[in-house]
């Protein structure tokens, strides 16, 4: 860790780029370690630290970025120069805002900010891992497990020749298991600010009752099927669909639905999704890669395509004001780093009591866009995939792979599971329950 | 560097590791981005830091850091043995490698012309003038362009003896123009998609394109697709272009003959593979026309190193072999683990921040003794598609489906309508066993795909593809979506 005071020393330094109109410095450490194990035992197992220094020099409506993970006085003074001399060279863009001021505020109280580090993950060593991996090991008996468990202590900071100063410190814990009984495999993840939150034992316990359950799937034909996903089959779809679709930038290259579709219904009722930092449940900073505090965002509101997310850049292009998702790459655009699908009710049981024939999926695999606007995705199953008859699910099934418009399979939402499972794409957190879906289209299927 | 990496290693080795290796590398990077005339990234970085993988208690250690100032690297390295200390709880027995002789030497990537060192302000003009050039017509949304540079340079060091230093120098260009209007949205990319083409090579790779000539056609196929026909679906013979293949390649031979993933050791996410062990030399992969060789020394591949990160000089080493499988990439662990006499060095990681794992070099298919003309003139009724847009494969490296961003119908013989949204699916063995007609060597080039996602922590591989177009018979292709 470098600490609030160093890191804010090293950034406000490097602010003073002769030249320059203006300066945003951004610093961001990490340091943690990753045990990860397959057959069963320790197979890989990492210990690492990096920093990095970027600098974002702007005139003339003209900007560069040099980074570097030398943290000296002197490699980053010249990373300025350096980024002074490319914004030089490079032609104005006559949409450029410039650099935020410092406005609004957090959504997430000092109280709630302070709680996102916790100094036993922090600390966690690599035996410490090493013990929570052979509790694993024990729960799955004598079946074979795979997967990892990390612990890493992350910090941020940035500031602007605007007056921003940002700083924030957080862990995130994450866990993987897959658990082999015989042809059956069952898969889980999640992760939480704090390491001692993941029950591994529980997870490990779960996991060898679904694999011994998936022994001896059978074949079921493509088709289009009610469907129960589970939690990580849900976020996954609608990860996929923020990817397609919730970043303005997508919306200026005239491929997210948003661009015929903002203000109309275009899921069921009950399907919400709202980038929120300020869920107890999320993880990672409360301002975005420019300092902007981010903001909560119904992107899906009760099922309307209510609005995308922005930053300062694509805001201005669009005529409207940023939402603190810049994602730090201009190139790519903003994105929801907090996404939260609100949750329902029911319990998974419940999901599929009103299904007279469908499929219960654990988890999918290898998705990919097939058609960005019309947020269609394909990939596989994998994991567990079992048949739902009268309500119940009831045997093991072979995988399938899906052809799949995700807001047409949410327009047919007519359930939402109760429990969230927190998930960490890129640093950030999703927040997904279950859903039942009243179709969903398999269009081929594989031989496990 | 050598000073740092050798003092590291003497420290693992004092705190009881039974191997060692470490690697102090200096990463440099530099990205360009145009869209629609602005230029939305110019970024340059630099990354340093050293890397030390231990052996001890039969079990892996790794650590790295980003100080190289002072203690940190002695620490780092100590620290790696308490990280293998930690593994060794959780074993069942030890891990052993095959025998590699220790190496010495430099290696440098051959270029003709330092990237890094073509003005800023060319290669500005350059993706400036490819981007207006694809700005035809209102309705092309984003026409963009970009560049990425990228110097390793790394010393090697080993318990076994070896030192080593190179300096590998990749360079990747292409073009995209998106076509929008109230109905659709379509890309067409140049040379490739997913930011174009990337080579173990300097800046002849970028003024070789001509992405200024090739934008106005580039834009003009975005807008005709808007209109085209979607792609009818049926079983039908499709013949592919070469970056296609490139990408069939990729996924369906590739990453299926890594032995790690043979072995289970990357089950719970990268996934395992359809092959086991014993299929080497019996298991019928493809038609007598697919012979695919893993060879880190092609010129010019994205892949090509001097030696792997175990300090093993690349072996070519024929994975498919007139379509039977007779071969494995490895390790010298998972080498040792099915009882081969050594690996053909195919260990590679992602910066010096990550342990290495097996990844694809360069994944050739060796060329035929046909051409695209003669394909498609041999062909009564079928589907041209070209240039990827998606890719999707399970777990198990069997049912794929990959989807283009063009085709254009074939009837007898000739090349018909521009059809949209084409897609099609298969399975691995049959697919490649439809193979019935490549290209030869003047349509054969390595394709560059940066950004092959394998391992926790995630990395990113640099891998290359030699890949001429090829015809698949009875293959399923799906409707336009």
């Amino acid at each position: 860790m470098i600490g609030a005071e160093r890191a804010l020393e090293i950034a406000e330094k490097a602010l003073a780029v002769e030249g320059a109109d203006e300066v945003e410095v951004t610093l961001f450490s990490e340091s943690g370690g990753l045990t990860r194990f397959a057959d069963s035992i320790i197979h890989q197992h990492t210990e690492r630290s990096d920093a990095r220094v970027k600098v974002r020099v702007v005139t003339g409506r003209r900007s560069a970025a040099v980074g570097t993970n030398r943290l000296d006085e002197d490699t980053i003074r010249r990373a300025g120069l350096r980024a002074l001399e490319m914004a030089r060279l490079s032609p104005p863009d006559d949409i450029f805002p410039g650099l935020p001021t410092d406005f609004g505020a957090s959504l997430v109280p000092p109280a709630q900010d302070a709680k996102r580090f916790d100094g036993a993950t922090a600390d966690a060593s690599p035996a410490w891992r090493a013990e929570r991996v052979a509790e694993v090991v024990k729960a799955a008996g004598d079946r074979p497990a795979a997967g990892f468990f990390s612990t890493s202590a992350d910090e941020v900071s940035l500031a602007n020749t605007n007056g921003v100063r940002r700083h924030t410190a957080f862990t995130i814990a994450a866990f993987t298991c897959m658990v082999r009984s015989g042809d059956g495999t069952a898969h889980h993840e999640c992760a939480a600010g704090r390491a001692a939150d993941i029950p591994v034992v529980d997870l490990a316990e779960d996991l060898a009752h679904w694999a011994d359950r998936g022994q001896g799937a059978g074949d079921v034909s493509p088709g289009t099927y009610p469907v129960v996903l589970l939690p990580l089959a849900a976020g996954e779809m609608v990860e996929y669909l923020a990817y397609m679709g919730f970043g303005a930038k997508d919306v200026l290259n005239g491929e997210s639905f948003f661009v015929d579709r903002q203000g109309q219904q275009v899921a069921a009722p009950r399907v919400s999704v709202v980038d929120d930092v300020a869920h107890p449940m999320s993880l990672g900073p409360a301002f975005d890669w420019e300092g902007v505090w981010r903001q909560r965002v119904a992107i899906l509101d009760a099922g309307a395509a209510n609005q995308p997310v922005y930053d300062t850049r694509t805001a201005a292009e669009a005529g409207t004001t940023t939402t603190g998702h810049a994602s730090g790459s201009q190139e790519y655009g903003p994105y929801p780093a907090n996404l939260f699908i609100a949750p329902g009710e029911q319990t998974t049981d419940e999901l599929a009591s009103g299904i007279e024939r469908g499929l219960l999926v654990r988890r999918f695999w290898y998705v990919n866009v097939v058609n960005q606007r019309e947020t269609i995705l394909t990939g596989m199953t994998r994991d567990g995939l079992f048949l739902i008859e009268d309500g119940v699910v009831t045997k093991p099934v072979h995988n399938l792979r899906f052809t799949q418009s995700v807001l047409g399979t949410l327009a047919g939402c007519s359930g939402v599971g109760a429990d969230l499972v927190c998930l960490s794409p890129g640093g950030g957190s999703l927040l997904a329950p279950a859903l039942r879906l009243d179709a969903f289209t398999f269009t081929s299927a594989t031989s496990h | 560097m050598r000073e740092i990496a050798e003092r590291a290693l003497q420290v693992a080795l004092d705190a009881g590791a039974d191997y060692a290796d470490v690697r102090v590398q200096e990463l440099e990077t530099e990205g360009l981005a145009v869209r629609n005339g602005i230029l939305e990234t110019a970024e340059h970085d630099t990354s340093a830091g050293v890397g030390v993988r231990v052996l001890v208690e039969g079990a892996w250690g790794f650590a790295a850091t980003f100080v190289l100032e002072g203690d940190q690297p002695s620490t780092t390295a100590r620290l790696a043995v308490d990280v293998g200390r930690a593994s060794a709880q959780v074993k069942r027995r030890n891990v052993s490698l095959a025998p590699a002789a220790p190496q010495g030497g430099h290696y440098e990537t051959p270029f003709k012309e330092d990237p890094f060192a073509v003005p800023l302000s060319e290669k500005v003009d350059l993706l400036m003038a490819a981007s207006e050039a694809m700005r035809i017509d209102p309705r092309i949304m984003a026409a963009a362009a970009s560049l990425e540079l990228r110097r390793e340079r790394t010393v090697f060091v080993s318990s076994e003896g070896s030192l080593l230093a190179q300096t590998i120098l990749q360079t990747g260009t292409g073009i995209t123009a998106t076509a929008a209007d109230e109905h659709d949205a379509q890309r067409r990319s140049y040379p490739g998609s997913h930011g174009g083409q990337y080579a173990c090579m300097g800046f002849e790779l970028v003024r070789g394109l001509a992405l200024v000539d090739e934008a106005p056609r580039v834009a003009e196929d975005a807008l005709a697709l808007l209109t085209a026909p979607a792609c009818p679906a049926g079983t039908t013979t499709i013949v592919l272009d070469g970056s296609q293949v490139a990408l069939q390649i990729h996924e369906s031979v590739g990453h299926p003959t890594e032995l790690d993933r043979i072995l289970g050791t990357e089950a719970a996410y990268a996934g395992a593979s359809f092959l086991t062990p014993p299929d080497l030399g019996k298991l019928t992969y493809g038609s007598q026309h697919v012979t695919i060789v893993s060879d880190g020394t092609s010129p010019g591949g994205l892949g090509t190193v001097g030696w792997d990160d175990e300090g093993v000089r690349p072996s070519p080493t024929y994975l498919i072999r007139d379509g039977l499988l007779v071969g494995f990439q490895t390790s010298r662990e998972t080498a040792a683990a099915i009882g081969l006499e050594g690996s053909n060095g195919t260990m590679r990681a992602d910066g010096w921040i990550n342990y290495p794992l097996i990844r694809m070099t360069n994944v050739n298919l060796l060329p035929g003794d046909s051409s695209l003309e003669e394909l498609i003139a041999a062909t009564d009724d079928g589907i041209y598609m070209s240039t990827n847009r998606s890719w999707s494969i399970d777990d198990l490296r069997k049912n794929f489906q990959f989807g283009c961003e063009i085709a254009w119908e074939i009837k007898g013989g000739k090349l018909g309508r521009m059809l949209k949204n084409p897609m099609y699916q298969g399975m691995t063995t049959e697919f490649w066993g439809g193979c019935d007609g490549i290209a030869g060597p003047g349509e054969w080039q390595i394709w560059g795909v940066p950004n092959c996602g394998k391992g926790q922590p995630a990395q990113a591989a640099r891998v290359g593809h030699g890949a001429a177009p090829a015809r698949f018979r009875n293959v399923a292709v799906r409707a336009g979506e």
